[in-house]
């Protein structure tokens, strides 16, 4: 790593619609990141969806995750405002980041006008997932 | 069952459910009123599999739904939005008979493969 480029690699799915809206990566040292859609869609992911991705520590995706915290804090966590930019488009292999040169309050400021929090009902769903059977309208074909 | 969109092969998976009574489920939708393409699915959308993407061409073929409403109302009206892609929800009612659910998900996501001879705007009532 040169300090331009990294690769990650993916880590886990935090929000899907469609496409990967949000998800957890994780580079060869362990440090944790959470890449956020910003391609306009679908248009903009034809060739790959676009990304912005925040180094974060392990505490702080948790804190995320759980509803703790919000999209924004996350993304501004970083003390020096650090983020990458990357596609996923067709290549195999590692998810190659690219450090973009400003911190992310300029590169990113559509993404932190607003904010998100992971609801109750979605981590809700988790016992529900993975604790209890289909409902009932719901059987296996 | 005959399907909305050429599906690959072995999908929906063997884990998907068939619904066998009413189901209500959400859907983020691209105008203020439900269309037919609000329903097309990544691939169809994209104008193809992205074979980088973690989910599989199955997965890519089928469309995004949601249990909570509270979920996608975050959706709609926060950061992720920050690009005006969405700009209402659909309450959709899956009728028996109405295509295939794989099993909700950890974010409450649930991937839909809609039956052919099913309508999805006939069915959806725009909430918000």
């Amino acid at each position: 790593m040169n300090g331009h480029f990294l690769n990650v690699d993916y880590l886990e799915s935090i929000l899907y619609c469609d496409c990967e809206l949000l998800f957890a990566a994780v580079d060869a040292a362990g440090q944790r990141y959470i890449a956020v859609h910003r391609s306009e869609y679908p248009a903009g992911c034809r060739y790959g969806c676009e990304y912005a991705v925040v180094p974060v520590s392990g505490y702080d995706l948790a804190a995320f995750q759980s509803g703790k915290i919000g999209l924004r804090s996350l993304l501004l966590s970083h003390p020096t405002g650090e983020w990458y930019a990357t596609r996923l488009g067709a290549d195999a292999g590692p998810i190659a980041l690219a450090r973009q040169p400003t911190p992310i309050t300029e590169g990113c400021a559509n993404l932190l006008a607003g904010d998100y929090f992971v609801s109750g009902a979605a981590i809700g769903a988790t016992d529900y997932h993975v604790a209890t059977p289909p409902p009932a309208a719901l059987t296996p074909a | 069952m005959q399907y909305r969109e050429p599906l690959p092969p072995d999908c929906p998976p063997a884990g998907a459910l068939g619904i066998m009574t009413p189901t209500v489920r959400y859907r983020l939708l691209e105008t203020t009123a439900a269309r037919p393409e609000d329903f097309d699915s990544y691939a169809e959308r994209s104008g193809g599999i992205n074979r980088r993407l973690p989910r599989t061409p199955c997965e890519q073929s089928g469309v995004s739904l949601f249990v909570a409403l509270e979920v996608v109302q975050a959706m709609l009206t926060g950061a992720l939005n920050h690009n005006r892609r969405w700009q209402s929800i659909g309450e959709l009612t899956l009728p028996p008979g109405a295509g295939k659910l794989n099993p909700v998900e950890p974010s409450g996501h649930q991937t839909w493969w809609p039956a052919r001879d099913f309508d999805p705007v006939g069915n959806c009532k725009v909430i918000l």
